[in-house]
Parts: C-alpha cells; sequence; structure tokens
C-alpha cells in the first residue's frame, strides 16, 4: 500500500541500567559505528535488557495509533526512535512525510530571552523558517493567549505558560506524521480542550498520529488501533478497545502483586496494632456477596472493617473516590460526620457500610481513599490514593456512556390540558402558551 | 468521525488549497470533499522518505556525504537563530554586558605588560612593543581555545533539546563556530586600536590574517569536535581540558616570542598552535614570517580532521542520546 507512512519492523533496542556500564558500551557502540558496525545484535551483554523487543507495526494517512503500557514498558524508547532520535539494535524503520513531535514543548527556550523572541527560536528548532514563522507570529500568540506576558522573559513564566508558548509554536507545524508524548496533560482544562481541538484538525487534515498516553479515555477516544507494550514486547497490536481490554488484563493484576496496587476484595497486611485501623474493606452486593466490580446502576456497598485495641469515640471516617484517568478532581466523596454523626468503636472490630443505591460512576477505573480520623487533625489511619483500585463496567442496559456520572433515571412524558389542538411548537412557545 | 478514507481525501485536498495558510475548519473541508480538488493530490509517493536501521551510517558513504551537506545547508537558520539567541541571551543578567567580550585580555594583558616591565619575568626580546605582542598573542591563544571548548559547551547545554527533539546537529556546531569567530572579530577591533596607537602596521600581510585566524580557529574547533562524543559521555574531559588548557597557554609562544634554542625550541614545532600562532601575529604585525611550512601543513592536517571530526560527530550522536536518556 502506498500511502503507509510508518512501517516499524522488527524493532528492538537495548538498555543498560548501570550508569558506568551503560555509558561504556556506548563508547563501545561509537567506536563500532566509526568502524562501520552495525550497533546492537541478537545478544544482550552483561547487564543489559531489551528496552523494545521485537514490535512491529504500520500506520497509514490518517490514522491515529496509541502506544499503551505502563510505566517502563518502552513506549518513549519506542517513540524516540520513530523520532531518529537514537537508532534501532535491530530491525528497521521506514518513515514517510514530515515528522512532528510534541515530546518536548519549549524546547531551545532561554530563560532570559522574551517570549516573543523564544518563538523564533522554538519554531527554528521545530523546522519552520523565519519566513513561515513571520508570517505565523500573530497567531501563535493568539493561540498562547498568555496576554502581555509575551514580552516578559520566558524565566518569570509558569510551567502552564510555558507550555502554553511551547504547543503555541507546534501546533503550527504541518508534519504528515505527528508523534505526542504525555504533554498535554499539563495546562488548564481550557488549554487542553485547545490542544485536543488541534489534534483533531490535524487528524482531518490527514495526519498520522502516534499517541501515548496514560489517560484510557483520550487514547480510546483518538486513537483507531494501538500496540500495547508490556516489558518492551509488543503483546498486542490491533483495534484500539481489545488492546486497552488487554492492557488491563496484563497489568492490573500484575500490579496487584507488586503489592503497590490491588483490586478488591482488598484486605491489609497489618504488622502494629496500636490504635484504630483499616483493615478491609470490600464492596458487596445487597445481598451481601463481595463484588469485585461494580455496573453502574447497579446498588452496592462499600463495607469497612475497622479494628481498635480500646474504646474510640469521636472518630470519622472519609472516604474518597476519583477516576484515575483524571485524578486532579475527586468524583464523589463520603464523610460518616455528615449524616451518621460521631462514629464509635465499642468492640475490637467494627464494620462501617457505606450504601449506595445506585452506583453513580461511569464505566471506568476509579482509586479508592479511605481516612481514619480523630477530627480536627488527628489521622489514625489512611489508606492511600493508588492503594486500592476497582472497576466500574457499563450498565448494559444505558447504551450510550459519556458523561462524567451514571445517573438513574427513567422517562416520563405527559400530555397536560390538551383541549386544544396545537400545530408544531417549540418548547418556548409551549410556556408561553401555558402562560 | 470521519473514516480513515475520508480523513484522508479532505487531507489531501487541504494541503492543496490551503498551502501554507492555517488549519480550516471541518467546513471548509467538507466543501473541499464536494468539489474536484483543482491540484493532483500530493502522493504519499512524492514525501521525503527516511529508513533507520542499525547499520552505521559510514556502509554508505556518498548517501551519508549526501545527507551532511543537506543538512548543514537545512541548519544555517536554525544555528544562526541560536547564535542569537545564546548572544543575546548572554549579557542580559549584567551590568558590564557586551564590555566582557574585550575585559579578559585588557585584564591580562595589563598583568603581563606590569610582570614584564618590572622584570619580574625576563623574556628574550622582540621587535614589537610589548602591549602590541602580548595583546597578539592573548587574542590568538582566545580565539583558538573558544573555538575549541565553545563547541563542548554549546552541544552539552543542548543535551535535553537533543534528547526530544529531531534537528540538524550541524546546527549546534556552526552556532558554536559563530560564537568564537564573533568573540574574536570584536577582540580584533581592540586590538587594531592598540595597534595604531603603537604605530604598528600589518603591511600587505593583513589580507592573510583571516586566513590565518580561520587555521587557527579551526584548529581549536577540530580538537573540540573530536573530543566531543568522550565529553558526552564521560564529565572526565571536561575536567581534563580545565587542567590542560592554561597549561597549554604557557607551552605557547603566546605572551613570549618562540624560543630558537634547543631544547625550548621544542615548543615552535611539537605543539601544533604554536606555528598558526606565530604565522597570524607576524601577518597582523608587518614582521617577517618565519614558520610558514609548518602552518601550510598544519592548516592542511586541520582540513582532513575537520571532516573526520564532522562524520564522528555526526554517527555518535544517536548513540550519546540513548546514553543521555536511559
Amino acid at each position: 500500500m502506498s500511502d503507509v507512512l510508518v512501517e516499524v519492523n522488527r524493532v528492538s533496542k537495548r538498555f543498560c541500567r548501570n550508569l558506568k556500564q551503560s555509558l561504556w558500551y556506548g563508547l563501545q557502540d561509537i567506536a563500532g559505528a566509526l568502524c562501520g558496525l552495525a550497533s546492537g545484535g541478537p545478544d544482550l551483554r552483561a547487564g543489559e535488557f531489551w528496552a523494545v523487543n521485537n514490535v512491529s507495526f504500520e500506520l497509514r494517512r490518517g490514522e491515529c495509533f496509541g502506544l499503551i503500557g505502563a510505566n517502563g514498558a518502552g513506549k518513549s524508547t519506542l517513540l524516540k526512535m520513530l523520532n531518529g532520535l537514537i537508532k534501532p539494535d535491530a530491525g528497521s524503520i521506514r518513515i514517510r512525510g514530515r515528522v512532528g513531535a510534541l515530546i518536548e514543548l519549549g524546547a531551545g527556550f532561554h530563560p532570559l530571552l522574551s517570549g516573543r523572541e523564544n518563538i523564533y527560536v522554538n519554531a527554528a528548532i521545530l523546522g519552520m523558517s523565519k519566513r513561515e514563522t513571520d508570517r505565523r507570529l500573530d497567531e501563535i500568540i493568539a493561540f498562547a493567549d498568555i496576554g502581555d506576558a509575551i514580552d516578559a522573559p520566558v524565566k518569570s513564566y509558569s510551567s502552564g505558560m510555558r507550555v502554553r508558548l511551547g504547543f503555541a509554536v507546534a501546533a503550527h507545524l504541518e508534519p504528515d506524521i505527528l508523534l505526542i508524548d504525555e504533554v498535554l496533560a499539563v495546562g488548564d482544562l481550557a488549554f487542553r480542550m485547545k490542544c485536543y481541538r488541534v489534534i483533531a484538525e490535524l487528524r482531518r487534515a490527514g495526519t498520522a498520529l502516534i499517541l501515548v498516553s496514560h489517560s484510557e479515555q483520550l487514547v480510546k477516544a483518538t486513537c483507531d488501533s494501538g500496540v500495547v507494550l508490556c516489558a518492551g514486547r509488543s503483546i498486542f497490536v490491533g483495534e484500539i478497545s481489545a488492546a486497552l481490554a488487554q492492557y488491563r488484563k496484563a497489568n492490573i493484576p500484575q500490579s496487584g502483586n507488586v503489592g503497590s496496587t490491588a483490586s478488591f476484595p482488598f484486605k491489609r497486611r497489618r504488622e502494629a496494632f496500636d490504635g484504630p485501623r483499616i483493615v478491609d474493606v470490600q464492596w458487596r452486593d445487597p445481598a451481601g456477596h463481595p463484588l469485585a466490580s461494580l455496573i453502574s446502576g447497579k446498588p452496592a456497598s462499600l463495607a469497612v472493617t475497622l479494628q481498635a485495641p480500646i474504646r474510640c469515640k469521636d472518630l470519622a471516617l472519609f472516604v474518597g473516590i476519583r477516576s484515575v484517568d483524571s485524578p486532579e478532581l475527586m468524583s464523589a466523596a463520603f464523610l460518616t460526620k455528615d449524616s451518621l454523626g460521631e462514629l464509635v468503636l465499642d468492640s475490637l472490630t467494627t464494620e462501617v457500610q457505606l450504601i449506595w443505591d445506585a452506583c453513580c460512576l461511569t464505566h471506568g477505573t476509579y482509586d479508592l481513599k479511605l481516612r481514619l480520623e480523630h477530627p480536627p487533625f488527628e489521622v489514625l489511619d489512611i489508606l492511600d490514593w493508588g492503594e486500592a483500585q476497582f472497576d466500574v463496567s457499563p450498565d448494559p442496559i444505558a447504551a450510550s456512556q459519556v458523561g462524567l456520572v451514571h445517573q438513574p433515571h427513567h422517562w416520563e412524558i405527559l400530555s397536560l390540558n390538551a383541549t386544544d389542538k396545537l400545530e408544531f411548537m417549540t418548547g418556548h412557545a409551549v410556556a408561553a402558551h401555558r402562560e | 468521525m470521519t473514516l480513515p478514507g475520508q480523513a484522508f481525501d479532505n487531507g489531501v485536498n487541504q494541503k492543496q488549497s490551503s498551502w501554507g495558510g492555517k488549519l480550516v475548519d471541518s467546513e471548509d473541508s467538507a466543501n473541499s470533499l464536494m468539489e474536484p480538488p483543482s491540484e493532483i493530490p500530493r502522493s504519499p509517493d512524492l514525501l521525503a522518505e527516511v529508513l533507520y536501521t542499525p547499520d552505521s551510517e559510514l556502509r554508505r558513504p556518498f548517501l551519508m556525504l549526501r545527507s551532511m551537506f543537506a543538512d548543514l545547508i537545512r541548519s544555517r537558520e536554525l544555528a544562526w537563530r541560536l547564535f542569537v539567541r545564546d548572544f543575546s541571551g548572554q549579557f542580559r543578567e549584567s551590568i558590564l554586558g557586551y564590555l566582557w567580550l574585550l575585559l579578559p585580555p585588557l585584564v591580562s594583558m595589563g598583568v603581563w605588560v606590569f610582570l614584564h616591565s618590572t622584570k619580574v619575568f625576563a623574556f628574550g626580546d622582540s621587535t614589537l612593543p610589548y602591549p602590541v605582542f602580548v595583546l597578539t598573542g592573548l587574542v590568538l591563544w582566545e580565539a583558538f581555545v573558544s573555538a575549541m571548548v565553545t563547541p563542548l559547551t554549546v552541544v552539552g547545554g543542548a543535551a535535553s533539546m537533543l534528547a526530544k527533539v529531531n534537528f540538524p546537529r550541524e546546527a549546534l556546531l556552526m552556532s558554536a563556530f559563530a560564537q568564537a569567530a564573533f568573540q574574536t572579530m570584536v577582540r580584533l577591533v581592540l586590538l587594531a586600536g592598540v595597534l595604531f596607537y603603537y604605530g604598528v602596521f600589518p603591511g600587505s600581510g593583513v589580507f592573510l590574517v583571516p586566513a590565518g585566524l580561520l587555521s587557527l580557529m579551526l584548529l581549536g574547533f577540530v580538537v573540540g569536535i573530536l573530543l566531543l562524543p568522550l565529553a558526552m559521555l564521560y564529565g572526565d574531559v571536561g575536567r581534563a581540558i580545565q587542567v590542560i588548557t592554561p597549561i597549554w597557554f604557557f607551552l605557547t609562544p603566546a605572551v613570549y616570542p618562540p624560543p630558537t634554542s634547543w631544547p625550548a625550541s621544542i615548543l615552535t614545532w611539537a605543539n601544533p598552535v604554536s606555528p598558526l600562532l606565530i604565522t597570524c601575529r607576524q601577518w597582523l604585525t608587518g614582521s617577517e614570517v618565519t614558520h610558514l611550512g609548518a602552518y601550510i601543513a598544519i592548516t592542511a592536517g586541520t582540513m582532513a580532521c575537520l571532516m573526520a571530526g564532522w562524520v564522528s560527530y555526526r554517527i555518535a550522536m544517536p548513540h550519546i542520546i540513548a546514553r543521555l536518556s536511559t
């Protein structure tokens, strides 16, 4: 096919974790290359590992491809090879067309120069000519939208402003292939929306996109297909929802073993026992059976088991829930003292239940935080973000899973006082008529 | 969401119709779907194609040379931009500003003239007034050193940029050389004033001064870029340069006349900087040229090494970046 823009063919790259050894291998590679030898080979040297191992995929014009994987899975290394910054140690990458990269925004900014001067520097580094930059300068400044700060030294900018300015320049490139690393996560919401609009426009213009992001929602909304990397290997290449499913399958149990996050039911390992503690957390259905994951709109309860060595009163339990995709915003928060009043633990083990008539969370993965405290200041125990995660699957009846919340609902239609025969009327006209 | 095929059509039309313009909105691209394209759509076959493999670039020398010179041309604008950036950013946080370009040679000239006039150091006599002699020596030596050190600092300072953005790497070297050359030129103006003050006139040799300076600076530049790959990996190189440079200065007849008797005369032929510096000073001050043969030989060697340095810089860069960013 002639419209294949990127062709990655059995690409591998090896790295070394030990710094001294890594530098020494680097020197060997340089010496080898200067003697005309190919870098790499099928074998690893002592202390090396495959950062990217035998990965292949193709990308056509107008497609968007996601690189999915946990931290350290080799996504950035692959992106660097695609960008021509580093050479593969095996395999080949064929690229047709102008490559743009949103990997580092504001590359080459000089802190003492003004934003305006730095636009020229950054644009030149990204391959824009002076003439092109002159012509687009007003557009770029308008897009960055940082007001008078454009003439202040970049040193005085906040990190958000730097990113805005950097993205404004990068957004005015017209690449055939655009590589995007997780640069868009910085910046405020309005700016992020602007970024997504630019990306959408580029796609419409036929630009092929390669996207690295941890936001499943973004990847799902943007990409057609993707590759799932796990410790450098591609474990799945293909359609994006299948890829995301593979990614989840490959990573969630694995991370549970490591002990950083765990799925439900969740049990805490506790050694010392000198005060009230959260020992067990469980989702249950109304019949009291434990649930591994929730379903939007279905009833559920969170059972928190507390242990106390002595009788404790005036306690409070806080439960926070947030989506792993947008950790900056809590999806829901609950406090025992709001509706329950003070929490008293008068037996060794107490179970506190948070009961939901219907789960209002939409489809996704959520993070849980629990805090057992003695108000106002004393925190007795915390189960922090990232320690326990759970999935919410979509309500099979509600087909459209858009929006931030799942509001249990039904529709009703009533005919009020239908004595007159009515013409077609708009809502406003109906309201006016009733008055 | 549009189908991939549809997006492809839109893209082709749009890139043609809004050539150089901003991205058009969805309405425009929808319209452009209706109309037949006025120009032949840009075929992907016409797009520049790059192939990345583990093979060394040296395996295809002609392709490598072609892309080296293509990159050199491509990087002119960026080199200029980086030069302007570094130059104009350099003195913004200082009171004396651009005066710092002139102060170091003036101050050290003062010191050497004082040491010389109080006979702390007894050098063999030169035919030139000592302030003229010492200032030419210092300016020329500094030209060599800055041409050697600037590539190291510029490329080292751009490490994070190199690891993240693909731009023609030659731009960094060009801008580094431009920085060193500019600094030298500013000092030459100062030197011209001092020469005029002491009534020393270069005569017809003045036309050879640019060539002399270029040889001297290229020698420094070549030493710098040959050391670059090693210096990017190991901090030892930078430290060694800091130690060696002042010693090298004293082993170069910059502030004292070239010794003529054995064994000190070894300095004038075993040290490649000496013949270049001596010859350049003779052209600058209208003195008799004594080391022309050595000058020509060293310049020729420099040119050959310049090419080798450039190739090694290019070839080493992806390996350096791989080690920088792990």
